[in-house]
């Protein structure tokens, strides 16, 4: 082996310690929530597939607020009082509102804390709730793919678009655009808008 | 291959290799149990209330995010501050989640430290003492102690004290300006302190009284002060400013005359004289003044018989003048006599009733006149007092002069049961602590003036375990009455239901509009006073200690009142306007004394009184009186301000209220602030100041400029002069929407430094500490730097607030390697955080130097993360960060518009320098809309860019000050 490659390889192996270290300080996005993580196994797909459940009737925050909010656990027991009383995951959700406690769902979705998302925004502007959070009607557990995961980014940065949606800000950006093309929206391109 | 996918194809792999290993922790979120009306996640709800960071009794809205208070506003309807607040009242939040707040009740344990203890524990204890001292018909033993309640609230403290026979409550405010009730009652014969009308009166002539930064109201004067004073369609007021020490509200005046400490009420005389001598006030006045000489009086003031007479004159020629005093060198031995004098000069110049009225008296008024505090003192010093109750804000073992030793009295006390929310110097002396809640906390009316009764009602839930004073009163009252609830002389079970009985009739059924409104308002009518004419005595203030001294002004601190608000770190941070000094306190020693002592900046001194010696750093003013030294009282620190290493830890003392003796004035009883002559020492050691601003030198790059009354007056009846703006090659910027500017009003900025607290509460600006500050590495976005013109002994002052400009050609923006600035379509500079590397050269080409750079990671130690702002993204390590207009701030305003299918209007977006301003000099709005204020302002005739020959076309204009010819 020549000295040359021998600093060619040494190169490369500190090329690939350096990236394994800033990768495995990745830090974006909490863990996934799999079925067994979630206090209760919530399916999507019966609430909103087979019920028709209007979202904001449940996530009612989001047309006022920021935040799309959760159903109150009384507000889920307005309906599982009667509806669906003896399932075995209903009873979970009747015990803690029989001990007055909040459920303490695992966090699916999480932007970067530098970014400022308002659910209100797009709400007004017409989306559906799907265009962003994927096709949570046919969702035994909302989770998955969603969300600026690893993956997702790294598929961006090789060039491969990521499936949709993947709640990227490029994919952000992409759409806001194409909307002010092709709709004769004003969705703001400022850094700042939600970045502040 | 290519480089570019050499790097994709390394990147992916190696990433591969590491996804595997990739677990970060899950995150809960929960949802209420069950929905509050009132809270929706991510929408703010407002409270209103009355801030109790002094007696001034300002109106404040409180923001409500998820159930925690995130910033402080003035309550636009309250008639005080409509709107506005001060920096201590936007500080308040630090003492809501200040880091030492007691966690729980607490008992003195055998060995002398405390002991955690139940509330029911110690509440058992308070009542076994209670109890044991009526039984032996001591109920005389009982002493209780608050700060001014002159509601209703004060009215159940009094109630609960008659049950239980104990000695009349004491409300003790060490700033009661006494002087000002006894002359009115020797002049006036009315024990009151009038509304003063600034607003109406064409020249105000004040005698030491400090109105912009603590004296009486502090922003409803200064309000009003603005509303006379600023330069506006060719009028402009006059203010005349009497103190032998340039405070900030000196400053601020047209003129402003140095006097020979304590020779106020003869220069008041003086003036009257001359009054009477030329014929402008009645003869019958001439009875009063019957022994004052010109001649002599100007030469024991060391005021020039020249501007006596032109004092006068303009006094006397405004219709109407108004004549106030206070401040420190107004509460001499002489104190009365000098109110006196000034009652008569408003008397003469047929101000009462005008500018000076009596009728919406103020709650000042109502405070315990110090002979009782001394009563007190010396009663518990004599041991006839056996069980003490301190309200919550009353710390006299600090605020008072350790002449008075008061700490030792209360340690003769055998039980003193303090409601103290955060350990002070009293505190530490109790033996039981019951955290009373913080006002934001609690229930509770206040009225600062007859009229205005605003009301208290809690905004959050108490963040520690602690209750409120009044339910913990009413809760051990009645255990040691052995009444019960709904029985007796204390039947209510809470201060809550007291209140709302005792608003009823009031309110009529409507409490819940007052709540909204934050109390009830009326207007009250003037009452006629006819003024007493009889002789003053003009002699000067006596003063105690080395004859061959200087005079000792300890003078009430902007930053800290008494010393209540130095808990706030933000207030320890935000620079003391005049000296630009942050975090230490300081002596001020004049010029003359300095060269006299070789004395230089940051020097050691030892300030020595027959009561005791302090120890603190010099500052060198040119403006001082050669025959004074100053130190602001209220100087100390809090035990998370030194465990967080923000100050280096020294034990001895900054307050100079420790080397004050007990001297009070003859006449009114009051205590007296300037008694003491001192004698000034070089210890030989340093401790440097860490002052932010490095001169007040403009060096003719007129950065603060200002124009001349008759010009002004010119430019504004003709119209600005053409004005050429540089030449440059870039072409104009486009805007599709709207262009966001600013115009700042020099004239009206009266430097009081309660725009930069606000920016720091709204922003999530961190606190650095001494040293990082003295290094330059403060972070505050908006800042106040004083510029001094003209003669160093008698400068002209400007103040000139500095924030990023937002220029249209930004220096900043062309040199960020990675397009973190950079300009955005509405006319903002934006500075994208995630984007930002910290190379720096963006802060190094800023020609204002308004950015800034965080060397470390800054803590918020808990719980005042609580406080920070969910809009704003709290900035971490080697970011560059600075002013951004309150983005977040447009973006509702664009948000609530959109929802109303509206364009923005002027008032949809206030920033919150612009919030908090007590003499609206900050106007914020849409530059593209020709209708708006802001717009309005940039066409006027002083506006002016800063630097604007380096061709940055700032988004930013001020507005020159308008001098009067004089100065």
């Amino acid at each position: 082996m020549t000295a040359k490659a021998g600093v060619g390889a040494l190169g490369v192996a500190l090329l690939a310690i350096l990236i394994f270290l800033a990768v495995s300080s990745w830090s974006r996005q909490p863990a996934v929530a799999k079925p067994s993580n979630q206090p209760i196994n919530f399916p999507h797909n019966v609430h909103v597939g087979t019920y028709k459940i209007d979202c904001q009737y449940c996530h009612s925050e989001a047309r006022r607020s920021e935040y799309a909010g959760l159903p109150s656990v009384e507000r889920c027991m307005g309906c599982h009082k009667i509806t669906g009383a003896a399932l075995p995951e209903v009873k979970k959700l009747a015990e803690f509102h029989a001990k007055k406690e909040p459920i303490p769902w695992v966090r699916v979705n999480k932007l970067p804390e530098f970014t400022y998302f308002p659910h209100k925004a797009h709400i007004r502007a017409g989306l559906k709730c799907q265009t962003c959070h994927g096709p949570v009607e046919t969702m035994t557990t909302y989770a998955a793919q969603t969300g600026p995961r690893l993956t997702n980014d790294l598929l961006n940065l090789v060039g491969l678009r990521p499936a949709p949606p993947p709640l990227t800000m490029g994919w952000c950006v992409d759409c806001h655009r194409k909307e002010n093309a092709t709709a004769g929206r004003h969705a703001p391109l400022d850094c700042v808008t939600c970045h502040h | 291959m290519k480089r570019r996918d050499f790097f994709k194809i390394v990147t992916a792999s190696g990433a591969a290799a590491a996804a595997g290993g990739c677990q970060q922790a899950t995150e809960s979120i929960l949802p209420l149990v069950v929905p509050n009306e009132q809270i929706v996640p991510g929408v703010a709800s407002w409270f209103a209330t009355v801030c109790r960071e002094c007696p001034a009794g300002c109106g404040v809205l409180a923001r409500n995010r998820e159930g925690r208070i995130v910033k402080l506003e003035g309550n636009p309807d309250h008639p005080v501050n409509a709107g506005a607040l001060c920096l201590r009242g936007q500080a308040a939040l630090q003492g809501l989640y200040h880091p030492d707040r007691i966690a729980g009740p607490m008992v003195r344990e055998g060995s002398g430290g405390f002991k955690t203890a139940t509330w029911e524990a110690a509440e058992k204890l308070v009542v076994e003492k209670l109890t044991a001292l009526r039984g032996a018909g001591k109920g005389r033993a009982i002493a209780l102690v608050s700060q001014l309640e002159s509601g209703s609230v004060g009215a159940l403290l009094d109630r609960w004290g008659q049950a239980l026979g104990a000695r009349p409550r004491v409300t003790l405010e060490p700033f009661a300006y006494e002087p000002i009730r006894a002359a009115n009652r020797i002049t006036f014969n009315r024990d009151a302190i009038p509304y003063y009308a600034f607003e109406d009166a064409e020249t105000i002539l004040s005698f030491g009284a400090d109105f912009i930064e603590t004296w009486l109201s502090n922003v409803g004067y200064a309000r009003m002060f603005a509303r006379m004073h600023s330069f506006r369609d060719g009028r402009a007021g006059t203010f005349i400013h009497v103190e032998p020490r340039q405070s900030l509200t000196a400053s601020n005046a047209d003129e402003w005359v140095r006097n020979v400490p304590g020779t106020e009420g003869l220069l008041a005389l003086a003036i009257l004289r001359v009054m009477v001598d030329e014929g402008m006030a009645d003869r019958r006045f001439g009875d009063a003044v019957a022994g004052v000489d010109l001649k002599k009086a100007a030469e024991t003031t060391g005021v020039a018989a020249e501007t006596i007479k032109h004092v006068a004159k303009a006094f006397a020629h405004a219709k109407p003048g108004l004549a106030i005093g206070g401040g420190v060198a107004v509460t001499g031995s002489n104190a009365t006599e000098t109110q006196v004098a000034i009652n008569l000069l408003n008397a003469a110049a047929g101000n009462v009733g005008k500018t000076v009225r009596f009728g919406p008296d103020s709650a000042y008024g109502k405070i315990t006149p110090h002979a009782e505090v001394a009563a007190l003192a010396r009663a518990m010093a004599g041991g006839e007092i056996e069980m003490l109750v301190l309200g919550p804000g009353v710390n006299p073992a600090f605020t008072l002069p350790s002449g008075l030793k008061l700490a030792d009295a209360i340690r003769k006390v055998a039980f003193v049961v303090s409601f103290a929310n955060v350990p002070d110097q009293t505190s530490e002396l109790a033996h039981v602590v019951l955290p009373a809640t913080h006002w934001l906390e609690s229930w509770g009316d206040y009225a600062p003036r007859e009229g205005v009764l605003g009301l208290l009602q809690p905004t959050m839930a108490p963040i520690r375990d602690s209750r409120p004073m009044g339910d913990t009163l009413l809760r051990v009252g009645r255990a040691a009455l052995g009444t019960e609830e709904g029985k007796g002389p204390l039947p209510w079970p809470t201060v809550e239901q007291y209140l709302k009985s005792a608003w009823e009739p009031l309110v009529k059924g409507d409490l819940e509009g007052a709540l909204r409104r934050g109390g009830v308002f009326a207007d009250v009518a003037t009452a006629a006073v006819t003024a007493k004419i009889a002789p003053v005595d003009a002699s000067p203030a006596k003063l105690e200690g080395d004859a061959a001294g200087l005079a000792l002004l300890a003078y009430p601190s902007l930053r800290f009142y008494d010393g209540r608000s130095a808990i706030s770190s933000w207030l320890q941070e935000s620079p003391d306007t005049m000296t630009q000094a942050v975090w230490d306190a300081w002596v001020e020693v004049s010029t003359e004394t300095a060269q006299k002592l070789g004395i230089a900046r940051g020097d050691m001194l030892a300030v020595k009184s027959p009561q005791g010696t302090l120890e603190l750093p010099a500052y060198v003013s040119p403006t001082l009186h050669p025959g004074a030294v100053a130190i602001p009282l209220g100087h100390r620190y809090t035990p998370y301000q030194q465990r967080l290493q923000y100050v280096a830890p020294d034990p001895r003392s900054m307050n100079p209220m420790t080397i004050l003796p007990a001297a009070t004035d003859a006449t009114s009883g009051a205590l007296a602030f300037m008694s003491v002559k001192v004698t000034l020492t070089k210890l030989g050691t340093r401790r440097p100041l860490a002052v932010l601003q490095a001169t007040h030198d403009q060096d003719d790059r007129e950065l603060a400029q200002h124009v001349d009354l008759r010009a002004a007056r010119e430019q504004a009846l003709r119209g600005k002069a053409p004005h050429e703006p540089p030449i440059t090659l870039y072409a104009d910027k486009q805007y599709p929407g709207p262009r966001w500017g600013m115009t700042i009003d020099v004239d009206a900025c009266v430097g009081c430094q309660a725009c930069v607290v606000a920016c720091q509460a709204e922003n999530n600006v961190p606190v650095v500490g001494k040293a990082s500050a003295a290094y330059g590495r403060q972070l505050h976005w908006l800042r106040l730097e004083r510029w001094a013109e003209g003669k160093p002994e008698r400068p002209t002052n400007l103040f000139l607030p500095m924030l990023c400009q937002h220029c249209e050609v930004a220096p900043c923006e062309p040199v960020c390697p990675v397009f973190a600035a950079y300009r955005t379509d509405e006319g903002l500079n934006g500075q994208v955080y995630n984007r930002c590397v910290g190379t720096r050269y963006c802060g190094n080409n800023c020609p204002y130097h308004v950015r800034r750079f965080n060397w470390f990671q800054y803590e918020f130690p808990a719980p005042l993360e609580v406080q920070l702002n969910p809009d704003v993204t709290v900035r971490q390590l080697g970011v560059m960060e600075k002013c951004t207009m309150c983005v977040q701030r447009i973006v509702a305003g664009k948000d609530r518009a959109r929802d109303e299918k509206r364009g923005v209007r002027d008032g949809d977006i206030v920033t919150a320098c612009q919030q908090t301003c007590p003499t609206q000099a900050i106007t914020f709005g849409n530059l593209k809309d020709e209708g708006s204020n802001a717009t309005k302002l940039t066409h006027s005739p002083r506006a002016y860019h800063v630097l604007e020959e380096i061709g940055t076309r700032p988004s930013v204009t001020y507005l020159r000050k308008v001098v009067r010819e004089h100065a």
